[in-house]
């Protein structure tokens, strides 16, 4: 009984060694494919993806006379003061 | 006079010793082992294995550590439960069914001992010595891992009643076994909230199944207590 009793002992302490090894692999391959991935906690707060935005696919330069695209035109600048009074007519609307 | 000695019995701190010894053997010779192989091609694929070279590799030890401890500690709680509604007496030895749990109990607070100790080396989300200790002031998720802490204190305070049995009246003995259960409950809480591997899809149906079948035992311990006592009443009333 006695004899049992320590084999159970050795039998339980290594299975637990070997779980203890299995779930380490288990913990660094599911965490650095993470990270690899870039979809971990760490990473994923720095990471935002801005929805909404809806651009038209560009038209291949064959095609640009069929859309219709408006020339930009470049008024002269009729300021001669200094850049620093002046203020951008874009706005962001916030982050 | 006889001649034959009674077979030794070893102190909580032996015991302790063994178990804490057994376990850093391991882990040297595993260390051993990667050591004697570098400079042969194997050793890179165990490196990618272990991810050794990795600045999170003290994290993984330190989860690895900590699901195997929890999953020691729910085999000890459910075996407990067995052992008290006497489940497991048709078929096992009671003393040898008692020092399984004990053993169980042991190796689980040995493996939570490499899972707290290693966070002090953790370099991606180091703990101070204050925050591995005192409940509540840990900056990563203080609630939950404080929640962790107490649970781990009720388990030290359980296990140490195995040693202080003969001391203690049998009442006092199972009063504080009962705190065990508080003990489970915080842990699986701790594991659950403030694990990083809790999103990993496995590592949650292990949580709540492990969760799922303490409730049963434990239920199926309270009605065996329940039924006893009706049983005794029965038997003392004669009725």
């Amino acid at each position: 009984m006695n004899g049992l009793k320590k084999l159970l002992r050795w039998w339980i302490t290594l299975s637990s060694m070997i779980g203890f090894l299995v779930g380490w692999v288990f913990v660094a391959q599911a965490t650095e494919t993470e990270f690899a991935g870039g979809t971990s906690e760490t990473l994923s707060t720095n990471t935002q993806t801005v929805e909404g935005l809806n651009l038209p696919p560009i038209p291949s330069i064959g095609r640009v006379n069929e859309v219709n695209v408006q020339p930009i035109t470049i008024a002269p600048s009729t300021q001669s003061g200094s850049s620093s009074t002046f203020t951008p007519p874009l706005r962001t609307g916030g982050s | 006079m006889s001649t034959q000695s009674q077979p030794r019995a070893h102190s909580p701190i032996e015991k302790t010793v063994s178990v804490t010894g057994l376990i850093a053997a391991v882990i040297i010779l595993l260390a051993a082992g990667l050591y004697s192989l570098s400079g042969i091609s194997y050793t890179q694929s165990f490196s990618g294995l272990f991810a050794l070279d990795s600045l999170h590799i003290w994290w993984y030890i330190s989860r690895a550590a900590g699901l195997m401890g929890y999953l020691l500690f729910w085999l000890s709680t459910v075996w407990g439960f067995a052992v008290s509604s006497k489940i497991l007496d048709s078929f096992l030895e009671r003393t040898f069914t008692y020092d399984f749990h004990e053993h169980l109990s042991l190796l689980s607070i040995g493996f939570i001992v490499l899972h707290v100790v290693v966070l002090l080396f953790d370099k991606y989300e180091p703990l101070s010595m204050l925050e591995i200790l005192v409940p509540f002031v840990s900056a990563y998720r203080p609630f939950w891992v404080g929640i962790g802490i107490i649970g781990f204190y009720l388990t030290i305070l359980v296990t140490i009643t195995f040693y202080i049995r003969d001391r203690i009246s049998m009442q006092a003995f199972r009063k504080i076994h009962y705190l065990s259960i508080a003990a489970f409950v915080g842990s699986f809480a701790h594991s659950l909230y403030s694990g990083t591997d809790s999103t990993i899809t496995w590592v949650q149906l292990m949580y709540w199944g492990t969760f799922l079948s303490t409730v049963f035992f434990g239920l199926q311990w309270i009605f065996t207590l329940l039924l006893r006592r009706r049983e005794a009443r029965i038997t003392s009333t004669g009725v």
